[in-house]
């Protein structure tokens, strides 16, 4: 792991310690925590602007993060299905705690974007977004016991997000459990041991699975 | 001399650490330690306004002028752009736009930070 990544990770078990205690975790709510406005493209909408334009200036049609002084806001395209809008919600919530909307390379502002400076930016919000939406602690407690799937739906995050975390976990899995926050996050009502799952009996055949 | 080397000799000379002068100029220590390195965080040099300057004059019980004459900074005469590098990007980026783009810009900032534009 870089430095980057670690530093993003100390931002992301911060936010867990101080503002998770249950599934899902709720970035919207974090992000009123730290005053950060949150703008849908309905709201827009209502105010005369329309969604080609605000796309358009996002540079996509899920969202943007912007920083003006001491003021932050998140803009999410609130037609999407509702957890790609939590996701959204999460790694924009990450650049603007990262800092990455008061680099100019990377500013909505200036729309013009550095290409190697927007990739590594995207990156890093996403990662950070996947283990806040998916914590660490609870991603250990159940994985291979549950399958990913029951996790990633106990998470409210789509397969494919819940995946690219685990890749990433799998990857890092030494460090990132020696960095980890400890936490203890209530899923019990979420998670409950109802249904057969392989997983259960055979916690190998994740591996095989994925 | 600039500002932040003035203070750190004053520090020195009084065997302050720039924690306590920061508590006797009620500025932050962060902002102090900022001055006397001459680094923001971003890396660039730090532009203190000058309140900042009034409030370091006051901790070191000498006047304004006194201190702007014992320092050749660049002193910025009110909270300017600096404190707004957004608006330096905008200015930047707007002159690049078509003008379509700079006016839905405008609008979206307008929607999103109503306080900045309330005057307007």
């Amino acid at each position: 792991m870089t430095d980057r990544e670690k530093r993003a990770l100390t931002c992301v078990n911060y936010l867990i310690d101080h503002h998770v205690t249950r599934l899902p975790v709720e970035p919207y709510k974090i992000a009123k925590a730290y005053n950060i406005k949150m703008c849908s493209a309905s709201y827009y909408a209502e105010q005369g602007m329309g969604r080609d334009a605000l796309f358009a200036i996002w540079g996509n049609s899920d969202g943007s993060a912007m920083s003006y002084g001491k003021q932050h806001v998140i803009n999410y395209n609130n037609a999407m299905p509702y957890n790609r809008q939590r996701f959204t919600i999460a790694e924009e919530l990450m650049h603007i705690l990262l800092g990455h909307t008061r680099d100019k390379r990377f500013s909505v502002f200036s729309q013009d974007y550095s290409p190697e400076v927007y990739d590594e930016y995207e990156h890093e919000a996403k990662t950070a977004a996947g283990l806040l939406l998916m914590p660490l602690p609870v991603y250990f407690r159940y994985h291979p016991y549950r399958s990913l799937e029951a996790i990633a739906s106990a998470c409210m995050i789509s397969s494919a997000c819940a995946f690219t975390s685990m890749q990433y976990i799998v990857k890092n899995e030494k460090e990132l459990r020696e960095l980890s926050t400890h936490k203890r996050i209530d899923c019990g009502r979420i998670l409950p041991p109802q249904r057969f799952d392989a997983m259960d009996i055979w916690p190998d055949a994740s591996a095989a699975r994925y | 001399m600039t500002l932040g080397e003035y203070v750190n000799a004053f520090c020195t000379e009084h065997n302050l650490s720039m924690r306590e002068f920061a508590k006797m100029s009620g500025i932050s220590h962060a902002y102090i330690s900022m001055i006397v390195n001459g680094k923001t965080p971003r890396g660039n040099a730090p532009a203190p306004s000058i309140d900042k300057y009034e409030a370091i004059a006051g901790a070191m019980g000498i006047t304004l002028d006194q201190l702007l004459r014992a320092v050749n900074d660049n002193v910025k005469l009110s909270e300017g752009e600096d404190d707004y590098p957004e608006i330096t990007m905008i200015a930047r980026a707007g002159k690049k736009m078509s003008p379509e783009r700079r006016a839905d810009m405008l609008k979206m900032l307008k929607i999103a930070f109503p306080e900045a534009f309330k005057d307007d």
